[in-house]
């Protein structure tokens, strides 16, 4: 998988509580390890969603790493976010499952995961995906339907045919261009500063 | 990890490598555990256990991937495929394709040990195999 990542880039885990609930030791123990390369000191283990609440109950964590497949595993997303633990009902969570079905990804999105990667993992992929969900400023949305980061990655207001369901949300439908679209030469000479000879 | 000082990324992930060095061996003890009790699951006489044979290979699948065993990993996958086709058609238990399941087992005793197995064409070809069985079985499911 390509990764927009920075060599250059400064991390630093050291101050981070990473908890990582999978299924078998094995799996668990190659997150773990990858953490630890990236500095982490503090990596707590659950292997079943039970004991991963009992761990969200009692300390706060910075960010999630789950395989939802687990027993329990979406319904643990879900049981989070509309939780009253603070901050652990924000905290990012990255789903991770070697089923890469479309009705996987989208059961995590829906239980309120922020990510979604697809196994097999590499220390290049997960601390590319852990950046971007670090640096995401999606709001958190709270609905009767969901909880958890906005699903809408893009602004392009609700579909069409359906009400705005937030202030932010244009309600009116944009009609088909009437004119075609200017060129780039043509949007330069409006924006950028030209010389001119007196 | 937003905070100053750290490491740079370039350093995290020659670390990670090097920490992921430090579980292969117990890592490759778990991918021949999962093929042994795969290897069991499937030769057992009736229905067996089709979660069970999913959570198996795809560790194996997962595993294998994150240690560069691609032909194992790509095998696993096959056989994810193969019971997740099953279990999407929503056919019966009983009508599982196990038959095909037993190949794909076989051919991950086989590739777990490429050393012994044979060149690389024939590797090749057994995956081009197991990918053509997994979508016979898938046609089959289907119609």
């Amino acid at each position: 998988m390509a990764t927009t990542l920075d060599p250059n880039g400064r991390i630093n885990f050291e101050s981070a509580v990473v908890l990582l609930v999978e299924r078998s030791h094995h799996s668990a123990d190659v997150l773990q390890q990858i953490f630890v390369g990236f500095g982490a000191r503090n990596c707590l283990r659950a292997t079943t969603a039970d004991e991963a609440q009992d761990i969200v109950k009692r300390r706060p964590v910075d960010l999630i790493v789950i395989d939802p497949t687990i027993e329990g595993g979406y319904d643990f997303v879900t049981w989070l976010r509309r939780s009253d633990l603070e901050p652990n009902r924000g905290a990012p969570v990255i789903a991770v499952s070697a089923n890469g079905a479309k009705s996987g990804i989208l059961k995590a999105r829906n239980s309120g995961a922020s990510f979604f990667i697809t196994k097999p993992l590499t220390p290049a992929t997960l601390l590319d995906r852990i950046l971007w969900v670090v640096k995401d400023n999606r709001p958190f949305v709270v609905s009767q339907v969901y909880a958890g980061p906005d699903r809408r990655f893009k602004f392009e207001g609700p579909p069409p045919g359906v009400s705005a369901r937030r202030s932010t949300d244009v309600d009116t439908q944009l009609g088909e261009a009437v004119e075609p679209n200017m060129s780039q030469s043509e949007i330069d000479s409006l924006l950028k500063p030209q010389k001119v000879s007196l | 990890m937003r905070q100053s000082g750290g490491m740079s990324v370039a350093r995290a992930l020659q670390a990670a490598e090097e920490r992921l060095e430090t579980v292969r061996e117990s890592c490759m003890e778990g991918i021949d555990a999962s093929i042994e009790a795969l290897t069991a699951l499937v030769s057992a006489d009736g229905v067996g256990d089709l979660a069970t044979l999913y959570h198996g290979a795809s560790e194996i699948f997962a595993m294998a991937g994150t240690f560069q065993l691609n032909e194992l990993s790509e095998a696993a996958g096959s056989l994810c495929d193969l019971i997740d086709n099953h279990i999407e058609s929503g056919s019966e238990i009983a009508d599982a394709p196990w038959e095909s399941a037993r190949v794909h087992v076989n051919a991950l005793r086989t590739l777990r040990r490429p050393e012994l197995s044979a060149d690389q064409a024939t590797r090749r070809a057994v995956l081009v195999g197991l990918r053509r069985l997994t979508a016979q079985a898938k046609g089959a499911a289907a119609g």
